[in-house]
């Protein structure tokens, strides 16, 4: 499961992404059962969705080097 | 339609990223979307590990395909069967792509600078040269994961700092480039607080508004707006009014906070205007920008007054069926006021979805509609606010015999004896004048109404409502009191 992490009514997730397209690092936020937005793993910006609440991304700034470990061992390990 | 301008591009759109079915067929993954889009991808773009794959025994969410492979599982996110298969999400991606390396680049040099390093001494730390640092600095190259960790920890950084960090910019610079991007001094002044407010309070707001970052700021680009993430429709064509769009922005932050800050439900608008008139002659005898204003609260549509400069000239939202009325006009005439009002109400019982947004670039005038959805907004407002203009024009022609020099008394006496908007009246006649080509607009400017406050008479309906403690976000609070603090010097 790509489940990075879960907290409080959100889950980040990280899923394997083709080399071949040219892509910013990026990751799911899930609320309820769906993704709701897919933001950039570097300075959170959002690339689809969002703007996420500012409490959501108090945590996603907190735990950036966890997505960042769980997106390098996805992709490039 | 035609004046209309759909804003939201397709992969904001739920029914773009969700998937309802997905199959192996003949080595090809097939998914259909909920917007009924099929699409073939190649399963090696998709997961890593294909030969281990059990492609019979997937499952499927909304959101995401779980493949079972050996004692593990693969999964595979709608957003990368998309970009897979739509080369317009794709493109737009490999743009997204190129922007945050510029932001990155931007951003590590702030830091730097904060640090008070060179490049030459970061680079050496961090076992780069210092051209690859400068390529990374200009955003010409894109920075891998232990790239940007070597970095970071060279300057004595961490992830967190870097992804919360916020690159300074001089409060001249944010003006000059918001300024450039179309946005009225007032607005400007409002987010910058007369340059009072602290760099990350500005970059705070710049983001939630128009998802413009510190590093887009400072940097040489121009400021490009995040698309809409509801369906948005202008009411003019986009080449008419480019300026208004930073402003669009602007006007639907502030009412969507402003729902935010109220305690109410979905609204119910009636369809037909005579309905809503009735119910407002049964409690205040007349149909005036007042007692208009205190039909909308107490039916539930928020009323958001705004006095900026500039090409925009009110806007209809609905968040889950909750609307809310921006209304700028800078004229003190509630005629004026009650017109644009009783139009929007048009706009949210005949036109808006249960989630959507529609702008009015264009003055809201008798004068000229853009659109069908336009003209039928005027007929509702006209009628709302004077139940038979036609009926009532013909009175009065016939109380002046034909007579235009008698035409002014005639829609004084008539406006009072029936307890009508001697404004709206006029304005209604010179509408039908113009028709037959006869120009009255100038002496129709004579009656409206300016003995009711209209701008006051909004921005303390407004403020007596909010709860601002519903705002989670303390910023956002701060923002909606300086958006809502009525302008008395409206100079620009």
């Amino acid at each position: 499961m790509p489940t990075v992490f879960e907290q409080e009514n959100f889950a980040v997730r990280v899923y394997f992404s083709d080399t071949d397209r040219h892509q910013a690092p990026h990751f799911h936020v899930w609320v309820e059962g769906e993704s709701i937005a897919s933001i950039s793993l570097s300075t959170l910006t959002p690339l689809v969705g969002g703007p996420l609440p500012r409490k959501i991304m108090k945590v996603l700034e907190a735990r950036v080097k966890e997505i960042w470990e769980a997106w390098h061992e996805c992709n490039d390990a | 339609m035609s004046a209309t301008m759909p804003d939201l591009p397709i992969w904001e759109q739920r029914a773009y990223q969700r998937m309802s079915t997905a199959k192996l067929i003949d080595g090809e993954l097939r998914v259909r979307f909920a917007n009924g889009d099929d699409v073939a991808v190649d399963p090696r773009r998709l997961v890593r590990s294909v030969e281990q794959a059990d492609w019979g025994s997937l499952s499927l969410s909304p959101s995401e395909i779980l493949i079972p492979a050996g004692n593990s599982e693969l999964a595979v996110s709608w957003f990368d069967v998309r970009a897979a298969s739509d080369i317009a999400f794709a493109s737009y991606l490999a743009q997204t792509a190129d922007d945050e390396s510029a932001r990155v680049g931007r951003r590590l040099r702030a830091m730097r600078e904060q640090r008070g390093m060179s490049a030459r001494q970061v680079a050496d730390l961090a076992g780069i040269t210092p051209v690859s640092l400068s390529r990374i600095e200009h955003g010409h190259h894109d920075v891998v994961y232990k790239t940007l960790q070597r970095l970071l920890s060279a300057m004595n950084f961490t992830l967190a700092d870097f992804a919360s960090f916020t690159t300074p910019v001089e409060p001249a610079t944010a003006r000059e480039r918001l300024k450039e991007a179309g946005l009225p001094r007032t607005v400007i002044e409002c987010i910058l607080e007369g340059g009072k407010a602290g760099a990350e309070e500005i970059a705070g707001r710049l983001q939630r508004i128009f998802g413009w970052s510190a590093e887009d700021l400072v940097g040489p680009g121009t400021l490009t707006l995040r698309p809409a993430t509801m369906p948005l429709r202008f009411k003019a064509a986009a080449t008419q009014a480019p300026e208004s769009s930073a402003y669009s922005q602007w006007a639907l932050a502030i009412a969507r906070l402003v729902d935010e800050g109220l305690e109410r439900g979905p609204a119910d608008v009636p369809d037909n205007p005579l309905a809503i008139r009735e119910e407002i002659v049964a409690q205040h005898t007349d149909v005036r920008f007042e007692s208009l204003l205190i039909w909308c609260w107490s039916h539930g549509v928020a009323v958001v007054p705004l006095d900026d400069a500039g090409n925009f000239h009110g806007a209809c939202l609905t968040t889950d069926g909750r609307p809310t009325v921006v209304l700028k006009q800078r004229t003190p005439s509630a005629s004026r006021w009650a017109f644009d009002l009783a139009h929007e109400l048009a706009h949210i019982a005949r036109h808006l979805p249960a989630d959507g947004a529609l702008i009015e670039a264009n003055e809201i005038s008798l004068k000229m509609a853009s659109d069908d959805d336009e003209q039928e907004a005027n007929d509702f407002a006209g009628e709302l606010l004077l139940g038979d203009p036609d009926g009532m024009a013909d009175l009065i022609e016939q109380d002046c015999a034909g007579d235009i020099r008698r035409l002014k008394k005639a829609v004084s006496e008539r406006s009072q004896a029936e307890h009508l908007d001697s404004g709206v009246l006029a304005n209604y006649l010179a509408y039908r004048l113009n028709l037959y080509g006869t120009d009255w607009w100038g002496t129709a400017a004579t009656l409206q109404d300016t003995t009711i406050e209209a701008p006051r008479l909004t921005y303390e309906a407004i403020n007596q409502r909010l709860v601002p403690n519903r705002i989670t976000d303390p910023d956002d609070r701060r923002l909606l009191e300086l958006a809502l603090a009525q302008d008395t010097d409206q100079g620009d």
